[in-house]
């Protein structure tokens, strides 16, 4: 018949399912742990689940750092205890590093440049803003992390 | 068979349909700035008056008439075909819900009682995909909103507008219910959510692909573009680059021998740009030569490496937009080289204005060679026609496809290079069967 598209309510193949269902689970296991991640007041935080990215905003709107998180639902989190430095460099020795200049220490957000734009392993074009960026002067070099 | 919303346009267009718009509130800014204030200075009114608020606008558009008696029973019979097929019906409800309610409502037309029940009582019958979309909205957690969206084979479009928080689960049920277009479309996105990060999620992804190869509704060349603008791996970016090529090759193959003319004259840039994506495009489909040459007023003949865009990007590499323009430069270049070709496809704004022109080294190329090409135009801009006209006086077949921006329309050039002759294409579109007008 012209104009109508295929496809039947209820015809839900067997691998699908199993597929919701297997992800589901991971979905509810997520409720139950906790994790580490950094957050800019305001904001919300980052993790995945099963390789696919979820946002979730903390419950205390004005907390900034690096804190270890409690999923209370799929939407919020509620922070446990901000993250101790140990913590940090494990999380950040995972992310590809990159060699930065600081441009503009004391702007909203600072900012900084490439230090190596021809062997980058990212490609920007004009400053990169900074954020969780502490005692840093102008033109120093420093390591960044991009995910 | 037109749907709703496309009926919906004539119907408005018809009786006609007032707008009311509200104009932007000038209180609603911070405070008037300079410009403002000497504005109103100028004009003797007061910076807060009445000029600054809000209005609302009511205009007319269309034409105003009373609507045929014929079209009233036509529409009538569209619905009634629709109410009779439950889940045809309730899948036009879902695409166009105020365009099916302003059916009802503008042509006086009696609905069903399940017609009634689900656009005007809004309570959709249990068991249909409205009540789904209802429960959707109602689901507590996200896997049971990915149920009902797999089971109920809610379109991707309507499920995206109705789910609170994208979750793995979620988005296996949304990939599921796409279509293979709309998972091409969306693959940028996909790319970001992390779906080719799972493997589950990148198998259902792969498998739409393999049918985007065999469904009717894929555009060509938005698999071509996905792969440019998405970013996605080598592995996808090739199984996306055999869409098209599937796609492509289904619309026809280049038998005859051809030439690819490209006018860089000054402010041609965008017909460089056009050339490339028209090069990539052709050159997979061309079992003849191909000859390629760009030119302002002297030609360049232009080498390709193989036939996708990077190639067709490197060999464009040194050509600029500069200099005056002559269409002919390259076809007497053809002609000295006899190198030769049954159609033409030039890229150009037709405004040339250096010898040798055009027409007349076609007539001396089609003596020549003993030849004669069918020339097909890709026009730019909005330039004169005076190669058209050229064409038409002396009696040589020429189209024109005129180009104002839409890349995706590109690939609708192969069937006029692909044909023997333009009648063959008419006779192609005359035996497609007309909608015929049903029994009662």
């Amino acid at each position: 018949m012209a104009g109508r598209t295929a496809g039947l309510p209820n015809q839900i193949s067997m691998d699908i399912r199993k597929l919701i269902d297997k992800l589901a689970t991971e979905e509810e296991n997520f409720l139950k742990s906790s994790f580490l991640a950094p957050v800019v007041r305001g904001g919300s935080v980052c993790v995945r689940i099963q390789g696919i990215v979820c946002k979730f905003y903390p419950e205390d709107r004005e907390f900034e750092g690096w804190g270890i998180f409690q999923p209370i639902s799929l939407h919020r989190v509620r922070l446990q205890k901000p993250a101790g430095r140990p913590l940090m460099r494990k999380y950040l020795d995972q992310l590809t590093s990159v060699a930065l200049i600081v441009a503009e220490p004391a702007g909203h957000p600072p900012s900084a440049i490439l230090a190596h734009p021809a062997g980058s392993p990212v490609k920007f074009d004009g400053p990169i803003p900074g954020r969780l960026i502490e005692g840093v002067e102008r033109f120093r070099h420093f390591i960044a992390r991009f995910d | 068979m037109l749907p709703p919303y496309e009926v919906v346009r004539v119907l408005d267009f018809i009786h006609g349909k007032r707008i009311r718009r509200i104009t932007k509130s000038m209180e609603s800014r911070s405070a008037p700035g300079l410009r403002d204030r000497l504005r109103d200075l100028i004009a003797g009114r007061d910076a807060a008056g009445p000029s600054r608020q809000p209005r609302v606008i009511e205009e007319k558009r269309g034409l105003g008439k009373g609507l045929p008696r014929s079209m009233r029973t036509e529409i009538e019979r569209y619905i009634r075909e629709r109410e009779t097929d439950p889940e045809w019906f309730d899948e036009c409800v879902l695409q166009a819900r105020k365009a099916m309610k302003r059916m009802y409502a503008l042509l006086h037309i009696r609905p069903s009682e399940r017609a009634q029940m689900i656009l005007f009582d809004e309570n959709p019958p249990k068991g249909s995909k409205l009540h789904a979309l209802k429960q959707i909205g109602r689901a507590k957690s996200p896997a049971e909103q990915a149920r009902v969206i797999a089971e109920q084979r809610i379109p991707y479009r309507v499920a995206t507008s109705v789910i609170k928080k994208m979750t793995p689960s979620v988005l296996a049920a949304l990939i599921d219910v796409m279509t293979p277009q709309e998972v091409i479309n969306n693959m940028g996105s996909l790319r970001r959510r992390g779906v080719f990060d799972n493997d589950d999620l990148k198998d259902l992804v792969e498998q739409k692909l393999a049918a985007a190869q065999k469904d009717g509704r894929v555009s060509a060349y938005k698999a071509k573009k996905a792969v440019e603008k998405a970013g996605v791996s080598k592995d996808l970016a090739g199984k996306l680059d055999r869409v098209t090529e599937t796609k492509l090759k289904a619309k026809g193959e280049i038998k005859r021998p051809t030439a690819l003319l490209v006018d860089k004259s000054g402010s041609m840039d965008i017909a460089i740009d056009v050339a490339k994506q028209i090069g990539a495009l052709i050159s997979s489909l061309c079992t003849a030569d191909l000859f390629v040459y760009a030119f302002d007023t002297s030609a360049y003949p232009i080498k390709v490496a193989g036939d996708v865009l990077s190639d067709w990007e490197k060999a464009f590499r040194g050509i600029q937009a500069a200099g005056g323009t002559s269409c002919g430069v390259a076809l007497e270049w053809m002609r000295k080289k006899r190198q030769y070709v049954e159609q033409i496809l030039m890229v150009t704004d037709e405004e040339e204005n250096q010898h040798p022109f055009f027409i007349q080294t076609l007539e001396r190329y089609s003596y020549d060679l003993k030849t004669q090409p069918n020339v097909c135009i890709v026009k730019i801009g909005r330039g004169s026609n005076q190669i058209q006209k050229g064409c038409q006086q002396a009696a040589i077949p020429c189209d024109v496809f005129r180009f104002e921006g839409d890349y995706y329309a590109l690939p609708n050039l192969v069937p006029l290079l692909s044909k023997p002759s333009r009648v063959e294409l008419l006779m192609e579109i005359m035996e497609y069967p007309l909608p015929k007008r049903k029994p009662r």
